[in-house]
């Protein structure tokens, strides 16, 4: 070897060498790059098994050729095996599933794998070997070859147990609600009607899904106009809407509902229709007519016994028009006979009896008003008014008893919202028990005075004062109780009628002695802020 | 004495009542006075001849039987025909003890009414000319002089001129010219005549 040969071959040697740290160096980039893929790779695994982990979600690869099947480790999880246990093939796997199951899952495999549109799908339950039931939802994917076998079917295991335990307990709260639930989609299908409403309309869920009509037609006619005018309004506006109207169940039977109901929006205000419910008020409904029913009773039972009590007085009353009509009649039969007839003076006996038949008539008519039995008939009333006619009422009581009745009234009024005769009503029974008490004391004045008078257009006050013996202050609150009575006779429902009359029109009643003697009973009465 | 001399009042606070009722009466000329109240009957009632009350019984302030009451304290005589809306037995009791002339229920048939006015002023027709007799009999009686009452006394008792004379201590003579004088002041014929009158003025007799 020369020198040349010699430099060639370590140049050479060199390069070589050179050359040869080049690949390494790059075979090292190459391995570290390989690792770098490697990890990426190996976090991405952890990723997704992660993500199988967190939503339950299992994976498998079955290759059907070879009779393999791999799967994710979250179905290990979920079957509560480990690798190692699980022979990893499908009989292996149909020994997990549940027995009663495992025909409905051969089943579903058989038929994606002998039919490409069939996708696979099914529910069903696995038991774990610590003999632990978990219900899991899978679906799969067939693949097949050109000849159209099946080659390989990969699909999901989801565990739903919780998922499915989860609606089961909303399902049971809304199916085993009392009252008749249910959810109209924003296109009118009803998404879910509750069991109850059978008990209420007599009509099934299923039938209420298969016609979202029929609860409409089960609203009694008179009441469909009000369902609908709330449908359009409930639709329209946000917040809970209620209404109250009456069906007609299948046994024919009325009943009524309170329904209450509000839209359903998503997240993102999007409408999903109207979710409601209908309570069977009907027993509570019945209370409040049968109430009401008895209150008008009652207030009718106390006008009969305030007239009761006035009965003398009012025969009185008519008596005198008809004592002075037949004096009349009487003198101008006379006074036609008389030669010559005495034509002016019968003309005015005439004329007189006409006055005295309409002052009956007029007795007749009051008496009638109060003893009329009806709702409240709810218009301006002048306060005055009242107190006058009713002063006239009792004014012949007041006679029998030796009291008398002043009247010191305000020069205007303004008219109170009411009801005349419930008002009449309160006022006579203040009178006449002013009167009452007055029987008692034998020295002294005997005198009741009614006064009226307007408190800065708030309200309208009635005050009878009368100069009996007054009331205990023990007594004070009681007198308005129902059946309390200070009196031998009468049932002490009076005053108890009185305030219930004078609180429905928003007014107040109460009683205070006078400084010296008897006592003022007060009633006041709320003017209309628009007369203000 | 005829009806047009009477006058028949008639109270009642009913203007109606009490107008019709003056009206009934006009008609059968009868002069009737209405009255509002008790009071106003009080202040200004008056009348010269027969006369009767018509008379609610129930009235404001003073009643019909307040009424009937104070007449007969003030010593007024006259009649009173109560009516009434509504008679209770023990009113009507009450109203007739105190002398009522009548008790009638509203509203009251004329017949009924109108007999009973006629019947009452006949009463006090009668008790007014009763009135006027004794008041004329008390007036000659009045002007009698001591003695001459004395010889009155004897003479209705039945005693003999003689037996005067005697008790007296005077002559017969004397008691015969008194008992002339008293014939004459009495305006009397008869000694029957003289004792029915002293039965009429309910003389006593003297201590004998």
């Amino acid at each position: 070897m020369n020198a040349d040969d010699r430099n060639k071959g370590r140049d050479g040697l060199l390069a070589e060498l050179e050359a040869l740290r080049r690949r390494l160096a790059k075979a090292e980039e190459a391995a570290a790059r390989l690792k770098q893929v490697d990890e990426a790779l190996r976090r991405k695994e952890e990723a997704l098994q992660e993500a199988q982990r967190l939503v339950h979600l299992g994976s498998w690869d079955w290759n059907i050729v070879t009779n393999e099947l791999a799967w994710s480790d979250e179905v290990y999880r979920i079957f509560g095996l480990t690798p190692r246990q699980f022979g990893a093939t499908y009989d292996a796997f149909l020994e997990s599933v549940h027995p009663d199951d495992r025909r409905a899952v051969m089943d579903a495999v058989d038929a994606s794998l002998a039919d490409a549109e069939v996708p696979y799908s099914i529910e069903h339950r696995v038991v774990r070997p610590d003999g632990s039931e978990r219900l899991v939802h899978e679906r799969g994917e067939v693949t097949f070859d050109d000849d159209g076998k099946p080659v390989r079917m990969i699909g999901t295991v989801h565990d739903v147990t919780e998922l499915r335990e989860a609606e089961f307990r909303y399902r049971t709260v809304a199916d085993f609600t009392y009252d008749w639930e249910y959810w109209r989609s924003a296109d009118g299908r009803l998404l879910y009607v509750s069991p109850s409403c059978k008990r209420i309309s007599g009509y099934a869920p299923e039938e209420f899904i298969a016609d979202p009509d029929l609860m409409r037609e089960l609203i009694i006619p008179e009441d469909r106009e009000i369902w609908d005018d709330h449908r359009r309004e409930a639709e329209g506006t946000p917040g809970i809407h209620e209404v109250r109207f009456r069906i007609r169940t299948r046994e024919g039977e009325v009943r009524w509902l309170e329904h209450v109901c509000q839209p359903v929006t998503a997240r993102g205000g999007k409408f999903l229709g109207i979710r409601a419910s209908n309570r069977d008020v009907t027993a509570r409904e019945r209370t409040v007519i049968e109430a009401a029913r008895l209150r008008q009773q009652l207030l009718h039972a106390g006008r009969v016994a305030a007239m009761g009590e006035l009965a003398a007085s009012l025969a009185h009353e008519l008596t005198q028009p008809l004592a002075a009509i037949l004096s009349n009649a009487q003198a101008a039969l006379r006074l036609m006979a008389a030669e010559p007839p005495d034509v002016e003076e019968v003309h005015a006996s005439l004329a007189d009896i006409v006055d005295d038949d309409k002052r009956a008539a007029d007795v007749i008519k009051g008496v009638r008003a109060l003893l009329k039995r009806g709702d409240p008939d709810y218009a301006p009333v002048d306060a005055n008014d009242v107190v006058r006619q009713v002063a006239a009422l009792a004014r012949n009581e007041a006679l029998a008893r030796r009291v008398d009745i002043g009247l010191e009234l305000a020069d205007r009024l303004t008219p109170v919202l009411g009801d005349r005769v419930q008002l009449q009503q309160v006022i006579l029974n203040l009178l006449l028990n002013a009167i009452e008490v007055m029987g008692e004391e034998e020295v002294g004045p005997r005198e009741i005075v009614v006064r009226t008078a307007e408190r800065a257009g708030k309200d309208v006050l009635v005050a009878v004062q009368d100069s009996g013996p007054g009331v205990d202050a023990d007594e004070a609150d009681r007198l308005f109780e129902p059946f309390y009575t200070t009196k031998g006779e009468g049932l002490g429902m009076g005053l108890a009628v009185s305030r219930s009359i004078v609180e429905r029109h928003g007014g107040r009643i109460w009683a205070e002695n006078n400084a010296d003697r008897g006592a003022t009973f007060y009633v006041t009465l709320p003017v209309p802020q628009s007369a203000v | 004495m005829k009806d047009a001399e009477s006058t028949v009042f008639v109270v009642d606070d009913d203007p109606s009542v009490r107008g019709g009722l003056a009206r009934l009466f006009k008609s059968v000329g009868l002069a009737a006075e209405v009255f509002a109240s008790a009071r106003e009957f009080l202040e200004r009632a008056s009348a010269e001849g027969p006369a009767c009350l018509v008379l609610d019984v129930r009235m404001p302030e003073l009643s019909g039987l307040d009424l009937q009451e104070e007449l007969a304290r003030g010593g007024v005589t006259i009649p009173v025909i109560f009516i009434t809306g509504h008679g209770t037995v023990p009113t009507s009791v009450r109203a007739m003890k105190a002398g009522a002339a009548d008790f009638l229920e509203k509203p009251v048939d004329e017949q009924k009414l109108l007999d009973a006015v006629h019947r009452a002023l006949e009463q006090d027709r009668r008790a007014r000319q009763e009135h006027a007799e004794v008041a004329e009999l008390r007036r000659r009686l009045e002007s009698l002089t001591p003695r001459e009452r004395q010889v009155l006394s004897y003479v209705v008792a039945g005693r003999l001129n003689k037996q005067i004379a005697a008790e007296l201590g005077t002559s017969e003579k004397t008691v015969k010219v008194h008992r002339a004088r008293v014939m004459e002041k009495m305006k009397v014929a008869s000694l029957a005549e003289l004792a029915r009158l002293a039965e009429k003025l309910d003389l006593s007799l003297p201590e004998v």
